[in-house]
């Protein structure tokens, strides 16, 4: 037996397995670019192809440039951007807690975080705080789920029931506090919306995004040593304690930078990772990319079809996720049953 | 590199658990620790690789206090294997035998780092599984994957929990062999908690007895494993015969 050969044998056969990764990857990413060009035509006022490529490169004052700049771009960009948020903190948040079941959403995250801004939103100091309120309330959700998972004899399902039953309490919370300031239209906010998505909003939820996004990915590594248990990861010289403090700040980060323009937007951060996960294996390398492309190109696919499906109504994009998220959630819970 | 325990303590809430263990572990050899469940093996493990910090006396690899070095320093000089793998988000065997160069390496691997895995998989037999998912594989499989792990770190000492409490017979046979191997062709100074008195004789080459968190008797099986150190530690009945290497082979025959 030639040792050498089955040496290069185990390498070519891992070398494919690794470009099979990369090229997922880039297929996803050139889906969401095609998308993403592909949508702009689209709305309740219609637009020739013609019309958007004139808008695009020669800017003018015209009615399909205000169009494409002022809503169309600026919501595309937005979907993009919640999107793939959402979707990486969704993988964050599982690969922390090594439940498969978790996500800001399913866990009361995102709406504590949608509490939070609101009340910030109340002392009416500027998106700044908003975000930092956010921030806080997504934090302490958070904590205590934590808290809550690494209490003995808790299963992951135990973990998820705790989590909807927090996020159910802050949705009810917002909806008081939403009543008490006479808040407009809260079945829609409470859904989620990308509508009055604006350059603004875009703007600060991609400085969050851009900043978070390269931490996360250098924590990945070593979310892949910790799935094997914290001991394993101690031992290979990971600072376990850091690590998960790290991800769950920069998850939290995220989704409160978020919703507080959006409100909560459920299902992607759970459906993303999952798809994620059946594709790329538990590499969180492999997982987080592609968790987020997954994420924006869902999201934006899901908010063309909120703005055009029944025109010239606007459905909350939140609905639509969900609308499209459960039966998909319900098909995966059975089918994976069947296996075990 | 030696592995040397001295003086070590440990409480746990003000209960003592360990008191003033001493043992030396030379580069080459494999040393099991004995003991009732509750008589301090997995705490004492714990003490030597920084999960646990020993009240007192000190932990040092070839005269290094383990204390002092930095976690990812001393996680080149020893590697642990867990009594059993979690694998709620289960990796590739190869991606979780490469976890054990995180040590060396920062975000990605290098040639060399595969190099070593690969070469470790090949040891371990366990090459043809490499890009099978970790909870695709039986549990002895699933140990192997862990040891080979803790390899790839290429440590000087090796812990080991219990490494064979999951395993069928062959597959502790086979576990304890390869890790036997390895010891001796990479000078590795092995430590292992095992709860099989026969397995342990049969594969180290000395035995820590431990009762109560003290060191109740240390030296070759044949001198430790007696009719009157079972009873007196395990509290159980015994016979011990020879087995085909003339080592101690217990049968145990009722709880005193």
């Amino acid at each position: 037996m030639n040792i050498r050969e089955i040496k290069g044998e185990i390498e070519e056969r891992y070398a494919k397995y690794t470009a099979r990764k990369f090229g997922i990857l880039f297929a996803l990413l050139a889906s969401l670019v095609i998308l993403a060009i592909a949508v702009v035509p689209l709305g309740a006022a219609s637009l020739s192809i013609g019309e958007v490529f004139h808008a695009i490169f020669s800017r003018g004052s015209g009615r399909a440039d205000i169009i494409v700049w002022q809503l169309r771009l600026p919501r595309i960009a937005m979907a993009i951007i919640c999107g793939t948020g959402l979707a990486l903190s969704g993988a964050v948040v599982q690969g922390v807690l090594h439940n498969p079941l978790a996500s800001p959403f399913t866990l009361g995250v995102s709406s504590a975080a949608f509490f939070g801004g609101m009340i910030g939103g109340a002392f009416g100091a500027g998106m700044g705080l908003n975000v930092g309120f956010a921030f806080f309330f997504g934090m302490l959700a958070l904590f205590l789920i934590y808290g809550i998972s690494k209490r003995r004899g808790m299963t992951p399902e135990t973990v998820i029931l705790c989590g909807i039953c927090l996020m159910y309490l802050f949705l009810a919370l917002t909806s008081v506090a939403g009543m008490m300031g006479g808040a407009i239209g809260m079945s829609q906010i409470l859904s989620g919306f990308l509508v009055s998505s604006s350059w603004d909003s875009v703007l600060t939820t991609f400085v969050f995004l851009i900043i978070t996004f390269p931490l996360l990915m250098w924590c990945a590594r070593d979310l892949n040593a910790m799935a094997l248990g914290d001991d394993t990861a101690t031992s290979v010289g990971i600072n376990v304690k850091r690590t998960r403090m790290i991800s769950m700040v920069l998850a939290t980060l995220i989704v409160s930078s978020i919703v507080c323009f959006t409100g909560v937007i459920g299902f992607v951060c759970l459906i993303s990772p999952f798809i994620a996960r059946s594709v790329m294996g538990n590499d969180h390398r492999f997982i987080f990319p592609s968790s987020a492309l997954i994420g924006a190109l869902l999201l934006l696919g899901t908010d063309t079809l909120a703005r055009t499906a029944i025109q010239p109504i606007e459905i909350p994009v939140g609905m639509i996720m969900t609308i499209i998220g459960v039966p998909f959630i319900l098909y995966l819970a059975v089918k994976r049953s069947g296996y075990t | 590199m030696k592995l040397e325990i001295s003086g070590v303590s440990f409480d746990y809430n003000s209960r003592p658990v360990l008191k003033d263990v001493n043992i030396e572990v030379k580069a080459g050899e494999i040393v099991s620790l004995l003991g009732p469940n509750g008589s301090g093996k997995t705490t004492l493990l714990r003490c030597i690789d920084g999960m646990l910090k020993p009240k007192g006396g000190t932990v040092s690899i070839d005269g290094r206090d383990v204390k002092k070095m930095k976690q990812n320093d001393l996680a080149k000089l020893l590697g642990y294997v867990p009594q059993r793998a979690v694998n709620v988000l289960p990796c590739s065997v190869f991606d979780a035998v490469m976890i054990g160069r995180r040590p060396y390496i920062g975000w990605g691997s290098g040639k060399k780092d595969r190099e070593v895995v690969f070469e470790i998989l090949k040891l371990m037999g366990l090459g043809d599984m490499a890009l099978r998912s970790f909870d695709g594989i039986s549990g002895g499989e699933m140990q192997k994957v862990l040891i080979a792990k803790a390899l790839a770190q290429e440590p000087a000492v090796l812990l080991l929990d219990e490494p064979t409490s999951n395993l069928d017979l062959r597959h502790q046979l086979e576990v304890l062999k390869i890790i036997g191997e390895v010891v001796k062709e990479e000078k590795v100074s092995a430590l292992m908690a095992m709860h099989d008195l026969n397995l342990a004789s049969r594969f180290s080459d000395r035995i820590v007895l431990l009762k109560e968190g003290k060191v109740y008797d240390v030296g070759d099986p044949g001198s430790v494993i007696t009719q009157e150190s079972i009873r007196s530690v395990y509290g159980v009945e015994a016979i011990v015969k020879e087995n085909d290497g003339g080592r101690p082979h217990i049968i145990p025959l009722r709880a005193i």
